[in-house]
C-alpha cells in the first residue's frame, strides 16, 4: 500500500472498482479471504505482483464502508461482494415499479426477477437473494413491505409498494 | 475550446494518478484525442500556451531533461535533481536508490531525499516486490500507455 495518502486513496479506489468489475464480470458474490490471497484478481502473475494480505483487508473494509459487501462469519473469512449494492438496485426496481402503476399493490418477487413484464429491466434474472435485500433495503427507506411467502425457502415471497 | 483550458483540464483529469508530472509528448496526443483533429505545429502552440499558464503564476511549467520535455501542472520545487531522476527514468518508467546512486554517483542521503520527496508530491508509487529485493519507484506521469 502507498506511502503517500493521496495516492493511497487513489489505489484503494482503483483496486475497489477492480474488484467490483470482477465479480461482475465472472457473475459470481462469493469471496473467500484466504483463497483471494492467490487469486488472478490480486495475484499478478505476469508481473509477478501481488496486493499483500494487509491491502486485501484494506480494500475489502473500504468496499464494506460503501455497502458494497457482507462478511459471512464473525472470523470475517468470507464475504458476499455486490458490485451493487441492495440500495442502488432499489432505486431500479422502485422506479419501475412506479412506472408500471405498482404503487400501493402487491406483486410476487418472482414476477420482478423472472416474471415478463421486467425482461428489460436489469434486474431481469438478478439472484433472489439479491432481490431480498433489495426489498429489504426499499423497506428500511419506507418504500416497500417484504412480504413472506409460505414456502419453506420463501420462494413465493412478496412485495407491497408504497408511494 | 481553448488549448489553455483543454491543458488545465487534461491535467487536472490525470492529476491524482501521476501527481501533475506528465511527459510533453503525452499531453500532445491527448490534447489532439480531445480537440478530434490534427493541429499543425501543435509542439509550438503548446509549448506557448503552456507559457501562458506559467506566467500566470499557475504552477504550470516545462521541466527540460536532457533530450525529455515534461509538463509539471502543481506549483511545487522541483530542482534540478528531480528532473534528473525524471530523465533517468523516462525509458522505463521506474527507478530506484540503487540506481541513482550507481549511474548518478549520488550518496545515498541524496538519492534518498529526491525520491522521498517526488512520492510527498504524489508523483512517484513505491513498489516493493520487485524480484531483485531493490525498493523500485513508479511515476505513472511517464507511462505512455494514454491511459
Amino acid at each position: 500500500m502507498q506511502p503517500n495518502s493521496d495516492t493511497r486513496s487513489k489505489q484503494v479506489n482503483v483496486w475497489c472498482d477492480l474488484v467490483l468489475e470482477y465479480f461482475k464480470a465472472n457473475k459470481n458474490y462469493i469471496l473467500d479471504v484466504n483463497e483471494a490471497q492467490t487469486s488472478p484478481l490480486f495475484c499478478n502473475s505476469a508481473i509477478n505482483r501481488k496486493l499483500s494480505t494487509d491491502g486485501i483487508v484494506l480494500i475489502l473494509l473500504e468496499l464494506e464502508k460503501r455497502g458494497n459487501l457482507e462478511w459471512q462469519d464473525k472470523q470475517k473469512s468470507r464475504c458476499l461482494v455486490m458490485w451493487r449494492t441492495p440500495s442502488e438496485w432499489g432505486k431500479l426496481v422502485y422506479k419501475w415499479a412506479v412506472d408500471s402503476g405498482l404503487a400501493n399493490s402487491v406483486c410476487t418477487l418472482y414476477e420482478i426477477h423472472s416474471g415478463a413484464d421486467t425482461t428489460s429491466e436489469e434486474f431481469s434474472n438478478i439472484e433472489p437473494w439479491m432481490l431480498k435485500k433489495t426489498i429489504l433495503a426499499l423497506q428500511s427507506e419506507g418504500k416497500a413491505e417484504y412480504i413472506h411467502g409460505i414456502n419453506p425457502d420463501d420462494s413465493d415471497a412478496g412485495v407491497k409498494f408504497f408511494t | 475550446m481553448s488549448l489553455v483550458v483543454q491543458i488545465i483540464e487534461i491535467c487536472l483529469a490525470t492529476r491524482d494518478r501521476n501527481g501533475g508530472l506528465m511527459s510533453f509528448d503525452e499531453l500532445r496526443k491527448r490534447v489532439l484525442a480531445t480537440s478530434g483533429k490534427t493541429r499543425q505545429g501543435c509542439q509550438d502552440d503548446l509549448a506557448r500556451a503552456i507559457k501562458k499558464l506559467h506566467l500566470l503564476g499557475s504552477g504550470f511549467a516545462v521541466i527540460t531533461a536532457g533530450s525529455h520535455r515534461l509538463v509539471q501542472s502543481v506549483p511545487g520545487e522541483l530542482s534540478m535533481d528531480h528532473s534528473t531522476v525524471f530523465q533517468k527514468a523516462e525509458a522505463t518508467s521506474y527507478t530506484s536508490l540503487e540506481i541513482l546512486m550507481k549511474d548518478l554517483g549520488w550518496t545515498e542521503q541524496r538519492a534518498r531525499a529526491t525520491l522521498d520527496h517526488l512520492v510527498a508530491e504524489g508523483m512517484a508509487w513505491v513498489d516493493q516486490q520487485d524480484n531483485s529485493g531493490t525498493v523500485l519507484y513508479w511515476f505513472p506521469g511517464l507511462f505512455s500507455d494514454g491511459s
